[in-house]
């Protein structure tokens, strides 16, 4: 579990420059955002305050969880013009919608629009060449294409969405050792999501012609239907009927039927990628 | 004599899994722990054959017995969040009065927090060693997973067969090898092989099994 924290600990060094750390000698017993004990963190015995909003209680959270909290116009860049036309830096827990992938290595890279890339194009990350112009899915298998994943002891994070809830978010941080499970990452919590099998599987449809139809959520409706408790066998006759090969299909589907549940979306994200040759 | 076998529960309310699949030598521990009332002890005679070579319990992690009429299913379940912050030192700091209290959710309406729990007719552990000890202590549990306090996982003992195909690997090893390597893919991980210690590289079987029964 600590693994997670830890690359991203390392990844975001640059975000946590010392003039902005106003950091203290906590006197609670573990962090209020990842529950780990003060003498496991990356940091042992500093605390950073956190307020929700005015009025409410002061929590102290950990160095690495308030980590997507912070402003930084090195890193990322310039998010806004404050009164004034003071540069307000921008924050890892504000790029609702976007993704990132940290490497075993303990690069972070990110998934963004074209808008987000413009506007963060002069700040370290962009100069490096870590903003990416794709899905978070994408990016991790462009990443993984590239060999930058292939030490699976030391783990990679994925994050699917950084989202607006950063507590939620780094309270179930973790790392993946598996394109086999990979922990999606999200404001919502942490999912296990077999994508191996569901590259197996859009594989498949794409050599069966079935493509188009892969993407919609009536093609997969049978299958989500029987992962979810409505198993309707005549439904389930009828689409084996429709493919060439279905046994080696059905045997391709992820076994955790959460999973299941996600290929329309899964599929909408790989079968481009295919078409285009990049998996 | 120890002997291999594969003990199969009936399961009635959704399994919420952790992060780690619960096994057989975890279970049993627990069983031990309440029969003793002792939750600090070490536990030291489980009745699993300890593999000295591979350095585990011979202990199965927790595989879903499916039939051909009912598969696996994904339900999702809604649980209130439990309070897990206690502000109350945070409101005396520095002086400054405390008008709400955050706790997940709202101050009067606590949020309710989504599991994964999978439902399927049977649970199942493979082992070696006492199949007529372990039962005795796994009747003193009724149930295994998150949320087990709150009726999540509950389960009944079914039958315990014999079982010749060495279910007991489906568990962490150090070693790929030393996995059923027809069933599955194992996966690297970082976890700690016995009931105490501290956490190694290991490839482990994924978090989900499940084998069809007849």
């Amino acid at each position: 579990m600590n693994r997670g924290y830890a690359l991203l600990h390392q990844a975001t060094k640059g975000f946590r420059a010392p003039a902005k750390m106003d950091t203290y000698t906590p006197t609670t017993v573990s962090c209020a955002c990842c529950q780990r004990a003060w003498e496991e963190v990356e940091e042992p015995g500093l605390a950073m305050e956190y307020q929700y909003s005015a009025g409410y209680a002061f929590e102290s959270v950990c160095t690495t969880c308030y980590t997507p909290r912070l402003a930084s116009t090195d890193m990322l860049g310039v998010e806004k013009l404050a009164r004034g036309g003071k540069p307000v830096g921008g924050k890892l827990g504000m790029l609702a919608g976007s993704g990132g992938v940290i490497t075993p290595s303990g690069e972070l890279h990110l998934a963004l629009p074209q808008g987000w890339i413009d506007k963060f194009q002069g700040g370290e990350l962009g100069r490096q060449g870590r903003l990416h112009r794709c899905g978070a899915m994408a990016l991790l298998l462009k990443l993984q294409g590239a060999g930058a994943l292939a030490d699976s002891h030391q783990g990679f994070v994925f994050v699917e969405n950084w989202g607006r809830k950063a507590d939620t978010l780094m309270g179930q941080w973790r790392a993946s050792f598996s394109l086999s499970e990979v922990w999606c990452l999200s404001d919502q919590g942490a999912e296990p999501l077999d994508l191996a099998a569901m590259i197996d599987v859009a594989r498949l449809v794409h050599a069966e012609w079935l493509a188009k139809k892969a993407v919609t959520p009536a093609f997969w409706r049978p299958i989500v239907q029987a992962a979810q408790g409505r198993r309707h066998d005549a439904s389930l006759q009828k689409w084996t009927e429709g493919l060439d090969d279905p046994m080696t299909l059905l045997a391709a589907l992820p076994v955790d039927p959460h999973s299941r549940m996600r290929l329309t979306p899964v599929m909408r994200e790989l079968i481009p990628l295919i078409e285009e040759g990049a998996l | 004599m120890a002997t291999a076998f594969q003990l199969r529960l009936r399961l009635h309310t959704p399994v919420i899994l952790p992060v780690v699949t619960p096994r057989l030598e975890t279970l049993l521990a627990e069983a031990l722990r309440h029969q003793r009332l002792d939750w600090t002890a070490p536990v030291n005679d489980l009745p699993l054959t300890w593999d000295d070579q591979r350095g585990g319990y011979r202990g199965s992690q927790a595989v879903f017995g499916i039939t051909a009429q009912h598969g696996l299913v994904g339900q999702v379940v809604k649980l209130p969040s439990s309070v897990t912050r206690l502000p109350a030192h945070a409101a005396t700091r520095r002086n400054k009065p405390i008008k709400n209290i955050k706790i997940d959710g709202s101050g009067t309406a606590p949020k309710l927090t989504t599991h994964h729990g999978y439902l399927s007719p049977y649970l199942m552990f493979y082992g070696e060693g006492d199949p007529e000890e372990c039962l005795k202590l796994l009747s003193l549990i009724h149930h295994v997973g998150k949320e087990h306090a709150r009726g999540q996982g509950f389960f009944t003992i079914e039958a315990v067969e014999p079982d010749p195909d060495e279910g007991w690997r489906m568990r962490p090893w150090r070693s790929a090898k030393d996995h059923v390597s027809d069933r599955y893919h194992a996966i690297p991980d970082t976890l700690r092989m016995g009931l105490t210690g501290t956490d190694e590289p290991v490839y482990r079987p994924p978090r989900v099994l499940k084998e069809v029964l007849a």
